[in-house]
């Protein structure tokens, strides 16, 4: 999917919004989730062939399964970032607080292999 | 009082011929068998080098055009190589990283950079945790070569009467691989362990004062190796002139000796004594110029391959520069440092065994 195509999707699915608030505002939410969620799934192609690339730029040499944890991380982060958006939006700001908090206890739990690997070096210097 | 004459005389040259014949025997037959284990010690691809380049003599392999051949075609056999771009592929990677990350919340952006620190950090510590265990494989076999050149060398100066400095440069020898060795096998990994380890830290919390700490030990490790090298000059320039002295004063006096006590046979033994002293100072010569050839040979790569990823290094930090606030910046910085350490361990260490061969050829 190109820029104008997700820009249009984008503008139609405002007017949606504009257009629901007068008549049902509880629609309003779904609308937003699946319009959301449209933009982030046509990035998706994109952003694979730019990791992919770099990726196959880095060859043998940096190992495989870090990179893997670092899409895991950067992806963990958006779907929570847009998670707590939504719950901010509905109002629900207490659910949004502790959705982060999950996302980054979660992350952190991602790096811990790295972490590990680095303090194995420096306790075997 | 005739008989007695001749028989003094006899005696004499008896003397001199005899403990210089055995001396000189028993140095041979030492330099003989050092010569044999020389021979298996030269690696296969240093020979190679030196045969492709058909490069024999000193001033074949120091001239400024052999010099740039050497250099040019180890760089570009190490940027062929390809496997630094890897901080090239690192560095856009995490450009990619930090635009998406930029574009989150500023508690969740923390996160992300500090997944992006931790992967691009370990990467680049198994990278460099690499190049520096093969560093030390490479100068440990250039030890090891040019220890048993050195000995050998050391062993001609013995023989040709040239006592003082052969013992001034069997200890500077001794001392001098002692330290490499030391260097090699102690020092290196763990500097380079501890330095990025502290600069990782220093990038993930943010920390100054671990910024400044990793700074000071870089400018320390570095000083101290200027320093080593300029004490080594000295004291190798001022121990050979002494030395030097001492010799060629005995050299003379034992000619005079030999020329004037003897009234028939003193030109021809002296003769002949110039003639062994001679020859001797050729192989002597021969086997300093072999070893200043193999060590340029030997060097000349690893500082070829150090100073590309170094200039592969630089450049990834002028990449990430563009990104202010980005953590990893600070840590291939750090990351540069170390090759720019090691890269002055390695020209400080190849120049002090250069000098020592370039000491052993200036014996008289």
């Amino acid at each position: 999917m190109n820029i104008i195509s997700i820009v249009s999707v984008s503008v139609i699915g405002v007017f949606l919004v504009i257009l629901l608030r007068e008549v049902n505002s509880g629609y309003i939410l779904p609308v937003s989730i699946v319009l959301c969620g449209l933009i982030l799934l046509s990035i998706y192609p994109l952003l694979y062939e730019l990791f992919s690339y770099s990726r196959e730029l880095m060859g043998i040499s940096v190992n495989a399964e870090d990179i893997k944890l670092l899409y895991k991380a950067i992806a963990t982060a958006f779907i929570v970032q847009y998670a707590s958006d939504l719950s901010r939006e509905c109002g629900v700001d207490s659910v949004a607080s502790k959705l982060e908090i999950a996302g980054k206890i979660y992350m952190l739990s991602l790096c811990l292999p790295l972490v590990k690997n680095l303090l194995s070096t420096v306790i075997n210097i | 009082m005739k008989r007695c004459l001749i028989v003094s005389v006899f005696l004499f040259v008896f003397f001199v011929f005899s403990v210089h014949s055995l001396a000189d025997n028993s140095a041979y037959l030492e330099l003989e068998s050092n010569l044999q284990n020389l021979y298996t010690e030269i690696p296969d691809d240093v020979l190679g080098i030196i045969e492709k380049n058909e490069l024999n003599s000193v001033d074949d392999v120091l001239s400024f055009d052999n010099v740039i051949v050497l250099l040019a075609d180890s760089i570009a056999s190490a940027f062929v190589k390809g496997k630094y771009s890897v901080f090239l592929s690192l560095a856009f990677f995490v450009f990619i990283g930090e635009v998406i990350n930029r574009s989150l919340n500023a508690s969740m952006s923390k996160m992300a950079d500090f997944a992006i620190l931790l992967v691009g950090g370990v990467s680049v510590f198994e990278l460099l945790n690499g190049l520096s265990a093969a560093f030390i494989e490479k100068y440990t076999n250039l030890s090891a070569f040019a220890s048993s050149v050195a000995t050998v060398s050391i062993t001609a100066i013995a023989s040709s009467a040239s006592g003082a400095s052969a013992t001034v440069l069997g200890s500077i020898c001794t001392v001098l691989f002692s330290i490499f060795n030391y260097i090699c096998s102690t020092v290196v990994l763990p500097f380079v362990n501890i330095y990025l380890c502290v600069n990782l830290s220093g990038a993930i919390t943010g920390d100054f004062n671990l910024q400044r700490m990793s700074s000071f030990l870089r400018n320390t490790s570095i000083g101290i190796i200027s320093f080593v090298l300029f004490l080594f000059s000295c004291i190798m320039s001022v121990q050979s002139s002494i030395s030097m002295t001492q010799d060629t004063l005995m050299k003379k006096t034992l000619k005079q000796i030999l020329s004037s006590g003897l009234p028939v046979l003193g030109g021809t033994v002296s003769d002949g004594l110039d003639t062994f002293f001679t020859s001797v100072t050729g192989l002597k010569n021969s086997v300093g110029v072999l070893g200043i050839t193999s060590t340029v040979v030997m060097s000349v790569y690893p500082i070829a391959e150090l100073f590309v990823c170094f200039v592969i290094l630089s450049f990834t930090c002028f990449l990430l520069s563009f990104f202010e606030g980005i953590s990893l910046y600070g840590f291939m910085m750090s990351a540069r440092d170390v090759i720019s350490v090691l890269l002055c361990i390695t020209l400080s260490l190849s120049i002090m065994i250069v000098l020592i061969f370039y000491f052993i050829i200036k014996v008289v």
